[in-house]
Formats: C-alpha cells, structure tokens, sequence
C-alpha cells in the first residue's frame, strides 16, 4: 500500500491521507485492467508514468533506453496484469518490472560505453533539456561509472524517495542490505564524483 | 564506531532510517572526526542535487503515444501466444487441474492394469477351476496387455506435464533472465515435483518391483531436495545464517531417504509376492478384488491432484477450493478402500497333519467355505503354515479331519458348501474329486450316489476347465468269470475289458484301443519307468486269482469285449473260448468258462492265397497286425482241412471277422461242413458274422471221420477276416 503512496507523490511532502487515496485509484484502475477495461490502462499509464520515466532514467542515464524500457514495462503490464495476485502491490510490481527492463536493455547496450559517449562531450540527449552546467554533467559521469546496482539503489531512494523498507520489498532483498548497499551506492558516488 | 560505519549510519540518518540509539555514537564521531564531517557534507551535497536533476516528463500527447506503442506492441508480440500456451498449463487452476488428472490418470490406469494382467490372470489361467464370482474369460484380457514402452511413456509423460504444471518452466526462465527467485516460490516448485515422483515410478510397482520403486522414489526425493536448496543458495536473496539453517534442515530429510532407500531394498519383489496374489485370487472374488484396487487407485489419483493442487505451483493462483474437494474425495476413496481391503479375507493355508505319510492342505475363505486339497496338489501354495492349535476355525479343521479320517459325508457336506460359496480360482481339485472315483478317459466313475451328487454340484457351480468335459458315471454293474486250460485253471493272466462303442467299426475300435494302450505299455516298460500295470487303467484290469477266476466290479452299463495281455502283447480273446460282446446293465454279468486253447489244443488256420478257393474278389494282405482277407460283396472263400488233424470227435472254430460298408443285405458268415469221405454231409453249422466281430461254433463229427470245410461267406459289405482259429476238442 504505502509503495503506491511513495509512486505518485513526491514522498518528502505527501500526505499520508492523500497518499492512500492515490494507491486506492491505482488499485482500482488495476483492477478494471484485469477485467479487461483497456480504458484504465490509459488513466493507469498517465498516473504511473512520470515515475516509471523517472526511475528509469536514474537507472539508465539515457533518455532513449529510458523510454525504450518503460514502453517494454507497460507492455509487460499488459501481458502479465492477471497474475497479479494482489492489485495493491502494483507499485512494487510495476517498479521492478522497470528496473528489471532498464538492466536487461543497459546490458544489451554496454559494448556501447555510455561513459564514453558522455566523456567525448556528445552527451545524450534529454529532449531539449541540455545538461546547463558543469556540476550536473559531472554528476552524470559519476552515476555512469557506477554500477546499475548502485544507480538503481540511489534512483529507488534519492530519486523516488522510497523508504528502505519499501526497497526491500520491490528488491527482494533484507532491510540490512538494503541500507548497507545504499550507503556504499552513496560513499562510490562520493568517490566517482570527486575523481 | 569506525569511519565506515559512521558513514552509513550518517546515510541512513539522511534518510531518516537510523534508530536513535545509534544516532549519539554517529553524533559523537562526528564531532571527532574532520574526514567524516567533509564526507557528511559531500553526501548531503551531492543527494541535494540528485533530486535536483532534471527529467524528460511526456505531456498528454506522450502518454497517448505510450499507451498506443504499449497496445500495439502487445498486439504485435510474435510470442504472445505462445508465451500464453507455455504458461497457462501452470498459472491456470483448471488447466494444472485437468493435465495432471489426465497425465497422473493414465499413469495409475496404465499400471493397475498391467498389475491386473501381469498377476492376476496368471492365477486364473492355471487354475482347474474359476468360481461363479471369478473372473469369466481371463483370456481376452490378455490383448489389453500394456507395452513397456506405453509405460514409460506415461512415465515420462507425468515428468514432464507434473513439472510443467508445477512452474518449472516460469523457474527456468527466470533464472535465464537472471531474476532473483523467492525461496517460497522455489520450496513450493519443488516440493510439486517430489510428489511426482512417486507416481512416474507406479509402473515399477505394476510390476511389483518394490525395493525399486522405493529406491527411485527417493532418489527422485533427494535429487529434488538438493536442486531446491542450490536454487535458494545461489540464485534467491537468503542471507547466511538462513542458509545453514535449511542446509542443516535439508540433511535430515536426505538421512531418512537414504534410510528409506536401503530399507527398500529388503522389500518383496515379484516371487515373494506371487503366493501371496495366488492366495488371494483364490479366496476373493474378482469383483472384490479388482474393486478394492479401483477404488485404492482413484484414491491415490485423487489425493495426488489434490496435494500437488495445495502445493503452489510457481506464479500460478487459485485451484485451492477444487484441490480441498479432490483430498477429501481422495481420503474418502481411501477410507472406502481401507474398509473393502479389510473385508477380504485372504486364506490362511492351514496344514493339517494326520500321520507323516498323511497330510492335507486346508483353504477357507471364511468358516462356511472350506476347501480342502491332497498336498501334492498343493505344494506350490505353501505361503503360510499354520499348526492346528493356531487356527480354530471349527469348520476348517472339521473338514481336514474329515479327509484325513475319511469321514466321507463330513467330506462331502465341506465340498458342497465350498462350491456354493467359491470365491476364486481352485488349484489341485480335480486330483482330489479324482480320489473319490475312478477316472476312464473322460469319464469319472463315482462308485455312490453321494459322491455323484457332490462331484456333480461342483461341476455345476463352477467353470471347470479340467472337468469340464468329464462324464461323470455311477458303476451299477460288474463282470465276472473264470479262466480253464487243459491243464487246470490259470491264475495271474491279466485281462483288460474294452469298451465296445456303437458303430459299425466297434471291434476296429476297440483294437485300436487296445494296440495303443499295449503300444504304450511296451514303451513304458522298454524305459523301465513304470510298471506296465501302472500304464492301464485298473478299473478296467483285473488278474485271475488261484482258481482262474477273475472279476470288473465297477463296470457301467455298455458293451465289452474281454482282451488277455500275455507277456508280450495284448489280444483279443479270439484264441479262448469267446464270451464275444458281453453286454453290461445293471447288476453283475457271470460269464461262462472260458477254456484257453493252449500249444497243440489249436492252431490259426493260414490266411494266404494257397490254402483257400475263392469265388469273387478276395484280397490277401499282411497288415500291421498280421494276415488279412478281405473279400468284396458276394465273395466266397473255401478251405478243406486236412482229414489227417480231424479225427472223429469236435471242433471249435474261432473267427474275428468285421464287415465294413452297410447293413449286411445278405448274411455274412461262417459255414463249416464235415463230409464222409464218400462225400456225403455228416455235420453242418452256421456262424452269422458275430457283432463284436468275435465268434464262435461247435461242430461234431459223432464218432466219424471226415474233412472238414470251412467257407467264409461275405454279405452286402466288403468282410474282413483277420484271424481264424480251429480248436480239435477231444
């Protein structure tokens, strides 16, 4: 419940109260999806996708992959909506689904390094939104030199802003590790930044 | 706290995750530490400014060309049926359902039938009786016969549609996809398959393989185990202590295994279980016994859908309500099994033992079936041994006591009732029923009433193949006689009495019999097997006493003629004097004397073409048995008998003859004349061609001397002599 609360608000100012009524929409919208309302899949895409992008983005550092795994997402989410057990847990589903599409294209991808591309000043592009400074292009060439792990674990918290607890729950993985990894995702930022 | 700590307790505090009694120790090195301070602030920096990045977000109009790429890429998707083919049989509760009754179904069926053909029928097949409530044509079950490549196919079908349904494919492809699996998800995946197991090896128990069965049911477990437990250690989030934990939970499972894999291996196997099956085939009815392992199959069929239906099968839902509804049929078929598996009451053999030369082997179904047979009919049945004093079934021991003792009516009145309530097959019955009479062929002569009576209740009440064609017959008569010889009487000549049947080629038949029967006897005693007497049939033998007497006390009605053995070869008694046909009904038949022609007393007249004048077509042959004269209708054969062998006084001739070919228009027979020697008529006498083929005349010269003609005469039908004898009596 509380993951779709984190999907649609920016977390540090939600409402609690507010929060729960967007993942009741979502759950809903779920719901009529696997019933077979094609309908909801529009109002579903136009409540989850600047997340989804967001994420994506964090993770890939690329505008195309991002658009390229978050399509790949929804139409996952279409294939598989009716094996979702649990309409509430759709935040965490769908996130996964994201993360799990942006390794798989960042892994097709990497004969092509992004760190290179970035470092010959051709840059990817943001449609039309030009990295303006220099602190945030260098912050785009630390993120590229770490891991799709730690990209992934900063994107979950820094970006999205989700709980630890939350992280473990769309990872799979112990709240320990959860905070251990963030911090090493943090301290190799920290590094990479100030090469 | 060390600087790495304190940087990710300063991490976690950013974030608002650190719990506040580590806040102070973070707090105080913090204040010590300038390094950690200019990270802290680094991190605070650099987090500010991630949130800060800018991202791409589409309009309305993005959205619409979002959800309209996403629409039509699933449309689109070259695999999407397939993908849904491949994954409906373990994600869909009604198709899990249906492939696993269909795989596990034919699986049980395949192998109750190959138990049913491969153990049962056997015992049907080599019993001398089925009872009413046995099975009816155990032969036609023969074509029903499964393959042992039909086996293993339904064998490998179950492998492979149980594994389908448990997910392995969704797991397989995860771990293509390199996906962090669950361990839930892959506990229930393979605890799916270990219940496979028992059902991909229920061929092995068809067969009655027992310590495989259980030898590759837990192999199947362990190999199970283990590749579960490597999935979760590699390829699922568990941390350490977790994984000793279920390591150390994996060993003990693994121990019991290999526990159970070497007991398995002291189970029965197909010889041991035979007796067994063989005892309950003859003491429950097929119905009963096919209906126990019905229903004990369903039972496992339905408790084996409905465990792995409990079991979650990977990523698959629901089933749960019709998996609840197979377990509880399935446990209510095992109870319904239990309780007909209980009502069979297998026989206990129980000897019982009258002296160490006496002993029979006694089966009861229940007090109100018993069955009893010789032990050497029943030595291949020793499953269970049991003294007296261990089984006090009254009726059981009444019946033993009864054979052993030869309380006869105790012994029918047993018998009588067996056949009333046979539940299964018989073996070594008929070696008993043998014991009450005398066997002839086909026919069983019961000397009583109350034994026809009870040997014919059984035949009626039971499908007896071995009796099955047996005349069963009272003996309401005898034959007896003496045996003379010029020197006084003959004791220790063996005589056989051949049945006469209808016909025109009764006496043909009857030397038929009688060639094969001494045929046989030579051969037995050349070998020096047998006793040539144990090759006859005694009913039918008897041997003259001191004063040449000789007596058949049980002889059925019907018409005989009596045979001596001499110590070569068998004959007729055409070279004695001829009782001819001896016709038997009800009471005893006293033959006259017979007087044996012994050395000079007779000589075989020649039948060769010298010796005789013939008018018509007489053919001279020397057959198998000797010298034949076969003369065609209307034929006459004539023979002078040297004057200088026939003084004054009797003669006796002796013709085996038979006619072939229609009823005798014209009297066929033998006329025997004496003349004087002026040619004149002294003596005359008829002999019509005797119906047994075997006759006889007297004729006297008075005090004169003379020839003696003898002039065979043939009827309607080609006649054909085959011995001729003269007798000079004094």
């Amino acid at each position: 419940m509380s993951v779709a609360l984190a999907y649609e608000t920016t977390v540090m100012s939600a409402g609690l109260a507010g929060a729960t009524e967007k993942s009741e929409e979502v759950r809903r919208l779920v719901l009529r999806l696997q019933d077979g309302d094609r309908t909801a899949f529009e109002a579903l895409v136009a409540r989850t996708q600047r997340s989804a992008y967001r994420l994506g983005y964090s993770v890939a550092q690329d505008h195309h992959l991002c658009q390229d795994a978050v399509q790949d997402a929804y139409i996952s989410v279409l294939q598989n909506i009716r094996q979702l057990r649990d309409p509430s847990a759709f935040t965490t589903w769908f996130t996964r689904i994201v993360i799990n599409r942006c390794k798989k294209l960042l892994k097709q991808k990497r004969p092509q390094s992004l760190t290179e591309v970035v470092e010959q000043g051709k840059g990817p592009s943001t449609d039309g939104l030009e990295e303006k400074t220099g602190r945030r292009l260098q912050l785009k060439k630390a993120l590229l030199r770490l891991t799709d792990t730690d990209r992934t674990m900063l994107g979950l918290r820094e970006v999205q802003g989700y709980s630890y607890e939350e992280i473990a729950e769309i990872l799979d993985i112990p709240l320990g590790t959860v905070k251990s990894r963030v911090a090493n995702a943090r301290r190799r930022l920290i590094q990479a930044y100030d090469v | 706290m060390t600087c790495d700590e304190c940087f990710e307790a300063f991490s976690a505090s950013v974030d608002g995750e650190l719990p506040s009694h580590e806040q102070e120790a973070m707090n105080q090195h913090l204040d010590d530490c300038q390094d950690c301070q200019r990270l802290r602030t680094r991190l605070l920096s650099l987090s500010a400014e991630m949130k800060g990045q800018p991202f791409a977000e589409p309009g309305p109009e993005g959205v619409k060309a979002l959800v309209e790429t996403a629409l039509a890429g699933v449309r689109t998707s070259r695999w999407g049926l397939l993908r849904q083919l491949v994954r409906a049989p373990y994600e869909h509760w009604l198709w899990r359902l249906g492939l696993r009754l269909a795989s596990l179904g034919t699986v049980t069926a395949l192998a109750a039938l190959s138990s049913i053909v491969g153990w049962l029928l056997p015992c049907y097949s080599g019993a001398e009786a089925v009872s009413r409530s046995g099975l009816p044509d155990p032969q036609a079950w023969a074509a029903w016969t499964p393959s042992p490549a039909a086996s293993l196919g339904a064998s490998a079908l179950v492998l492979l549609i149980g594994a389908w349904t448990c997910g392995l494919p969704g797991l397989l492809g995860d771990l293509w996809g390199e996906a962090r699996l669950r361990p839930g998800q892959v506990a229930s995946t393979m605890l799916g398959l270990v219940l496979l197991g028992p059902f991909a090896a229920l061929p092995l128990l068809g067969q009655l393989e027992l310590a495989s069965y259980g030898l590759v049911c837990s192999l199947w477990t362990a190999l199970c185990l283990i590749a579960g437990f490597a999935l979760v250690a590699f390829k699922a989030p568990r941390p350490l202590p977790r994984l000793a934990l279920d390591f150390i939970a994996l060993m003990l499972p693994l121990a019991g295994l290999e526990w159970l894999a070497r007991a398995s291996m002291e189970w029965p196997g197909p010889a041991e279980c035979r007796p067994t099956i063989a005892v309950l085939v003859a003491s429950v009815p097929f119905a009963s016994l096919a209906g126990a392992a019905g229903v004990l199959a369903l039972a496992a069929l339905l408790l084996g859908c409905g465990l792995l239906g409990w079991v979650p099968s990977y990523r698959g839902t629901g089933g749960r309500a019709a998996s609840t509804l197979l377990l509880l049929g399935g446990l209510g078929c095992l109870g319904y099994g239990v309780v007909r598996a209980g009502a069979l009451h297998p026989i206990s053999p129980l000897r019982a033992q009258l002296s160490g030369q006496r002993q029979a082997y006694l089966l009861a179904a229940s007090d109100e079936n018993p069955w009893l047979l010789p032990s050497t009919a029943y030595a291949g049945l020793q499953v269970e041994v049991a003294g007296p004093g261990k089984d006090p079934r009254a009726a059981r021991l009444r019946a033993a006591s009864a054979y052993l003792e030869w309380d006869e009516p105790a012994l029918l009145r047993a018998l009588t009732s067996w056949a009333d309530n046979a539940p299964g097959v018989a073996w070594g019955l008929s070696a008993f029923v043998d014991s009450l009479g005398y066997r002839n062929g086909p026919s069983l002569e019961l000397p009583t009433e109350e034994r026809q009576r009870t040997v014919g209740h059984l035949i009626a009440e039971l499908r007896w193949r071995v009796l099955s064609g047996t005349v069963l017959s009272g003996a309401t008569g005898s034959v007896s006689g003496a045996i003379e010889a010029a020197n006084g009487p003959r004791q220790g000549l063996r005589l056989r009495l051949l049945s006469l049947p209808d016909g025109e080629h009764a006496l043909a038949g009857a030397l038929a019999t009688l060639q094969e029967e001494n045929r046989w006897a030579g051969e037995l005693a050349a070998s020096g097997s047998l006793e040539t007497d144990l090759s006859l049939d005694k009913a039918r033998s008897a041997v003259t006493g001191p004063q040449g007497e000789f007596l058949f006390p049980r002889v059925r009605p019907g018409r005989y003629v009596l045979a001596l053995l001499s110590e070569q070869k068998a004959s007729l008694t055409y070279n004695a004097s001829l009782p001819g046909a001896i016709e038997v009904r009800d009471g005893p038949v006293r033959l006259a004397p017979i007087r044996l022609s012994m050395g000079s007393e007779g000589a075989s007249l020649p039948l060769d073409s010298k010796s005789w004048r013939t008018t018509g077509t007489v053919e001279l042959s020397i057959g198998r048995d000797g010298p034949v004269m076969r003369m065609q209708p209307g034929a006459t054969a004539t023979i002078i008998v040297d004057n200088e062998t026939f003084h004054a006084g009797k003669a006796r001739i002796k013709l085996l003859a038979t006619e072939r070919e229609g009823p005798a228009a014209r009297p066929a027979g033998l006329l025997a004349t004496i003349f004087s020697r002026d040619g004149r008529t002294i003596a005359s006498a008829e002999l019509p061609l005797p119906e047994a083929g075997l006759g006889e005349l007297e004729i006297s010269s008075g005090d004169r001397d003379g020839y003696l003609q003898i002039a065979l005469l043939s009827g309607a039908g080609t006649l054909e002599v085959r011995g001729l004898r003269l007798e000079v009596l004094p």
